[in-house]
């Protein structure tokens, strides 16, 4: 959940949370298209992260670069947070910026961002079935997103922020294994 | 014992069929860093400070700093277990230790283990380590004595049932070696009043321990004593936890009724430990790069210590706290703090000790300010002229050298203080009842001591205390019972040691 180096790292996880907010609420867009423009310019400036992030570059081209890749929002916020952020240096927190920025919008809608762990797919009953459930537990709405792991025996693992829902198979050997060990059979 | 495999079998398979499993909520961190004891996590947003973590290698730890996106967190185990990446969980429980009956006798680690090699503890509950102390409605004022055995301490700084009396001195000087009379000495009362006594050993050599254990073996006090050990070579995290394990053990027996002694050896190491913790954990250090909560950590810690009313139980905690200072400075940061928290310092000095004057207590500095009014009336009658004699003394112990052109009275007044600093020199491991102190103390400050040679105070004493002993215990007995000196007893105790003086000076000249 969070295996990326810049999540762990913690000052930039501060400093990219700042720059969410700013754009979250900044005036402007409504939510969802500021959410719709991110999503859509996100790789673009990722691809350019190169002359964006080098300093030989001076800023006066870089504007022009960024200018050209969004010429779609010259008058939007998006342009004006990218652009601050090359002055300020803090280009390369780009995708922290937009993993904070995608947790508040989720936070606005009152959704959640949920991954099921699972060895094979499940069929659609069962999501709506976890999707209730889950809905029941935390009065938010889940943004289910399946991932398959070959080492999941049987059973399913929920996984949200911090909070982990272990209904494996795996679990439940071991807390076997555990039960067994404390009262001593022999 | 031997079973069959098939037996073995179908007791599996019981356990198995009998298992239930329920699917948990568990809240979940990841480790970003570990070094020194000291754990960052990313993750456990609702983590609450002081509570027990659980990493996936089995090593327990406890969140001390809640920041913005990190948890800093102690590692309570080996930190070579964790690396980074490992997941953390929460248990949703403070802190918490096993305590019981269970646990006399035994030496454990600051979270109740034990490591004597005597097997498992079984242990009647568990208690959170970290409590706020009894309020002034649980509480009622120190009035019972808690003996040392140590003429010294029970003649002029006398111990009650409930307080704190510091030990502090620098190394070497005998801090310990009181704490371990006291316990020996607890050794004498009765068993409904003895008092459980808890040794807690910060930051000290395992051999150091281990001596200690084997004294109290020795000397019968295991039977109603507990160590609480966190050595030199544990991590910062154990020595931190070590006096507040000890307490909440402390505590345990206190709630029930009992009257409890918990000995902190020492508080300095245990400062430093936290000092460690918190320079790690990121805190700004302030003096002596301790970190600004360093006087709550020790005041939170002997505000514990308390009497409770009749209503609670009357149980009682009784907390000698040692302090080492450097150079004999006193106003160190760390001793300052602790002085001012107790309710009493012992002052032990160097310059004493390797005068032979042990225990090298400076009765002119030492005080207890609450344990006078737990001192019973004999000692009281006996003792309150002691302090002015020795306090006369000490002023004019500087004329002593011109003994041959001082008058009459001032050399009465040396001759005196010599004989009862004198007295007042007792061996390790050697604790006197009450009764046998009011008696000796009774004989120096009355003068019966003033024409006996002074390398034969000692000598004098001893015999005195046998002869008593041998022909007259009943006197013993009633001072032990009415706990004063009647006339009548006072006349007995007179005629006694008349008595024995004239022996004295008839079979040993």
């Amino acid at each position: 959940m969070f295996k990326d180096k810049a999540t762990m790292n913690t000052l930039s996880s501060y400093i990219a949370k700042k720059y969410a907010v700013a754009y979250a609420f900044c005036r402007g867009e409504d939510i969802n298209e500021k959410k719709k423009i991110f999503d859509s310019i996100i790789n673009e400036i990722d691809k350019n992260m190169f002359y964006f992030s080098n300093p030989t570059i001076p800023f006066d081209v870089k504007r022009e670069i960024l200018e050209k890749i969004l010429y779609m929002y010259k008058d939007k916020s998006i342009t004006k947070i990218l652009l601050m952020m090359i002055k300020n240096k803090r280009i390369k927190l780009i995708r922290e910026v937009y993993k904070k920025f995608n947790r508040i919008y989720l936070d606005l809608k009152n959704m959640v961002e949920v991954d099921v762990i699972s060895r094979y797919d499940l069929n659609e009953n069962q999501k709506h079935m976890i999707s209730s459930l889950f809905f029941k537990l935390t009065a938010k709405k889940p943004q289910i997103r399946i991932l398959n792991d070959e080492n999941v025996i049987g059973g399913f693992i929920i996984k949200w922020d911090d909070k982990v829902i272990d209904a494996s198979i795996n679990k439940k050997l071991a807390l076997l294994k555990e039960n067994l060990i404390r009262k001593e059979i022999l | 014992m031997s079973m069959r495999s098939d037996e073995i079998t179908n007791i599996i398979k019981s356990r198995v069929e009998g298992f239930v499993s329920y699917v948990e909520l568990d809240e979940v961190g990841e480790v970003i860093s570990v070094g020194d004891g000291i754990v960052k996590a990313f993750g456990l947003n609702s983590a609450i400070m002081g509570e027990l973590v659980k990493f996936e290698s089995g090593v327990d730890g406890m969140v001390m700093n809640i920041e913005m996106e990190v948890v800093g967190i102690v590692v309570l185990g080996d930190d070579k277990l964790i690396k980074e990446g490992q997941k953390i969980k929460r248990t949703g429980k403070v802190m918490g230790i096993g305590v019981g009956e269970g646990l006399i006798g035994r030496i454990v680690d600051p979270l109740s283990r034990p490591i004597d090699g005597k097997g498992e503890i079984k242990y009647s509950g568990t208690r959170p380590v970290e409590v706020i102390a009894p309020g002034i409605v649980e509480r009622q004022p120190v009035r019972h004595p808690l003996y040392t055995g140590i003429k010294a301490i029970d003649g002029m700084i006398p111990i009650g049932r409930g307080q704190r009396e510091l030990i502090i001195g620098d190394r070497q000087t005998g801090k310990t070696a009181i704490a371990i009379d006291t316990i020996i000495n607890q050794k004498r009362e009765p068993q409904a009043k003895r008092p459980i006594c808890i040794y807690v050993a910060i930051g000290q050599r395992e051999m150091s321990v281990a001596r200690i254990a084997k004294i109290l073996q020795d000397h019968a006090a295991m039977e109603y004593t507990i160590i609480v050990a966190a050595f030199a070579s544990d991590p910062a995290p154990m020595l931190y936890l070590a006096p507040y394990s000890g307490c909440t053990i402390g505590e345990y027996f206190m709630w029930k009724g009992k009257d409890v002694l918990v000995i902190y050896d020492d508080l300095s190491k245990h400062a430093q430990a936290y000092r460690q913790m918190s320079l790690l954990l990121r805190r700004p250090p302030g003096r002596e790069a301790y970190p600004g909560d360093v006087f709550y950590l020790h005041s939170r810690l002997l505000e514990r210590a308390c009497k409770l009313n009749d209503q609670n139980g009357s149980g009682s905690l009784t907390a000698l706290p040692i302090i080492e200072t450097q150079a004999n400075d006193v106003s160190a940061y760390i001793p300052t703090n602790v002085i001012s928290i107790t309710d009493g310092q012992i002052y032990l000095e160097p310059s004493l000790f390797y005068a032979g004057i042990r225990p090298a207590i400076n009765v002119g500095i030492s005080v207890s300010r609450v344990g006078g009014s737990a001192q019973v009336k004999a000692m009281r009658q006996v003792a309150g002229k002691l302090r002015i004699d020795l306090a006369q003394y000490n002023e004019l112990q500087a004329f002593a050298q011109f003994a041959s052109d001082l008058d009459k009275e001032t050399l009465s007044f040396i001759r005196r203080g010599q004989r009862l600093v004198e007295l007042l020199k007792q061996n390790q491991y050697e604790p006197l009842s009450m009764s046998e102190e009011v008696i000796v103390i009774y004989a120096g400050t009355r003068g019966y001591l003033d024409d006996v040679e002074l390398e034969r105070v000692k000598e004098f004493e001893i015999k005195l205390l046998d002869y008593i002993r041998k022909n007259y215990q009943s006197l013993i007995e009633s001072i032990e019972i009415k706990k004063e000196l009647t006339p009548d007893i006072e006349a007995e105790l007179k005629k006694v040691i008349e008595e024995f003086k004239k022996e004295f000076a008839r079979k040993f000249d």
